[in-house]
Parts: C-alpha cells; structure tokens; sequence
C-alpha cells in the first residue's frame, strides 16, 4: 500500500498540493477520455477535467485508498459530463475535431486500411461514433463509457452507480447493441 | 445455438467480456465454429469494443490542457 498513488493520497489530506499533482497526472487521461466520449466537445471536457480534480481534492479527506479515488474520480468525471450535457436545454454544441487522435490510433479505426477512401470513411465513423454515444440514454451512456472506454469492472460501476451488477450488465449490452445498428454501415 | 433469441445476445456479450464459464464457453466456441451469423455478430461486437478504445488515446491541444491545469492548480491552492 505504499505506491506513489498511496503516497500522494496521504499527503494530500494533510495539503499537500504538490502531491495532488500525481493524482492529476495519474487519472487526467482518464478523466478526459470519459468526458470527451460523453460530450464530444474539448473545452467542455477540459471544465469536467478541472472540476473533477478539484471536487477530488475537497473530499480527500473521504477517499481511502487507491480503488476509492479511481472510483470517486470516474464517478464525478462522468456525472459531472452528464450534468453539463442535460445543462444545454437542447443548445446545440457541435461535436469539435480540436481533440486529436494520432495517426497511429486512426489507422486501428475500423477495416478501412485498403480502401481508397479510408481517410473519409474513418473521419465518417468517428463522427457517427461520437454522436451515437451521445443519443444513448444518460445510464446507458455512463455504463458503456466506463466499461467499454474507462474499463471498469461491472461490480466497480455497481458502486459508482449505485445499482445491481445485472442493472450494468443490461444497460451495457443495450447501448452496444444500439451502437452496433447506428453503426453497421461502418463496421 | 440451442437457447432463445434473447439468451443468445446476452452469451454473446459474455463471451465477448469473457465471463462465460468454462461449459458454456466450449459450448459457445462449438456455435462459434459452425455459425457464420455468428462469428459477424462477435466481430462486430468486437470491433466497437475496441473502436471505444480509442477515447483513451485522444491527444488535446496541449495549450488549452495547460491553461486548465493551471487553473485548477490555482483554484486548489486558494482552498488549502
């Protein structure tokens, strides 16, 4: 129990903020990846990812351990999206290009590496990625980006969500079926 | 496979999670071999799982992360 996460967690309840910059840089990548799958917008990603931290940091005094911060963070990171994107009314907030995959990312997207159109045909499917995961209902949209993107545990989004493990189950395989049938021209 | 529409979605999730247990994975692998519809339905399942993995990847302008970092450095500080 004494890994540089333990380490910074102890030493941020005594205010250390230094020490909360480990924690930042552990789970920022996280933080951003489940923000930008829900709202698909980079400054809007960019406010979840401060105010996650900094929601994080007041109650550290309640975080035990390793698990209960990466629970406590992904938590917060993807309520806090949800919250901002219920806050639109509807506004419409175009889904921004400014976040960047590397080309080397680019090319695993899909089976579009001997197609002459391939750049198009994946530029199309992380478009229709993106604005189908945001047409997925709130739960099933939390569900399927913290275990399909965030990789947690279906018993760890049991806690973060506050419902039976098959609640996850059945919500995570609905959204990907629904991803699956927006999505069949792509894949 | 020998169970109802609704079952036969649900194993392939399972099985794409890897949570069948090892009966029902072998008996899964036995319909995987011989269902084409099958073995497309897998793939596919397959390639978003791992499409969605690509969020994880996703690079931000490194200024824009900057500014927010240092805000946040900023705002933490005026708490303690």
């Amino acid at each position: 129990m004494s890994s540089e996460l333990q380490v910074a967690i102890c030493r941020c309840k005594d205010g250390d903020t230094g020490a909360f910059k480990v924690i930042v840089r552990t789970f920022e990548r996280r933080v951003l990846a489940i923000a930008y799958s829900i709202l698909g917008n980079t400054e809007e990603s960019l406010e979840v990812m401060q105010e996650t931290f900094f929601r994080t940091f007041k109650n550290i005094a309640r975080i035990k351990n390793e698990a209960g911060i990466a629970r406590f963070i992904c938590k917060v990171a993807a309520n806090y999206s949800i919250d901002i994107k219920r806050r639109r009314h509807g506004r419409l907030i175009s889904l921004d290009d400014e976040a960047e995959l590397p080309a080397s990312v680019i090319i695993q997207l899909a089976d579009t590496r001997n197609k002459p159109d391939a750049q198009v045909e994946r530029d199309e499917l992380w478009r229709a990625l993106r604005k189908a995961i945001s047409e997925l209902p709130d739960k099933q949209r939390m569900t399927l980006v913290l275990h399909d993107v965030d990789g947690l545990s279906k018993r760890e989004i049991g806690q973060v969500m506050r419902c039976p493990q098959g609640t996850v189950r059945s919500n995570l395989h609905i959204a990907r079926k629904k991803l699956k049938e927006r999505l069949k021209e792509y894949m | 496979m020998s169970t109802c529409c609704r079952n036969y979605d649900e194993m392939i999730h399972l099985f794409v999670d890897g949570e069948l247990s090892g009966r029902q994975r072998e008996a899964f692998l036995e319909s995987l071999r011989r269902d084409e519809r099958l073995q497309d339905e897998v793939a596919r399942y397959r390639r978003i799982i791992r499409t969605l993995k690509v969020f994880a990847k996703l690079k931000f302008p490194s200024d824009r992360l900057r500014k927010a970092r240092a805000a946040l450095v900023r705002r933490v500080s005026g708490l303690s």
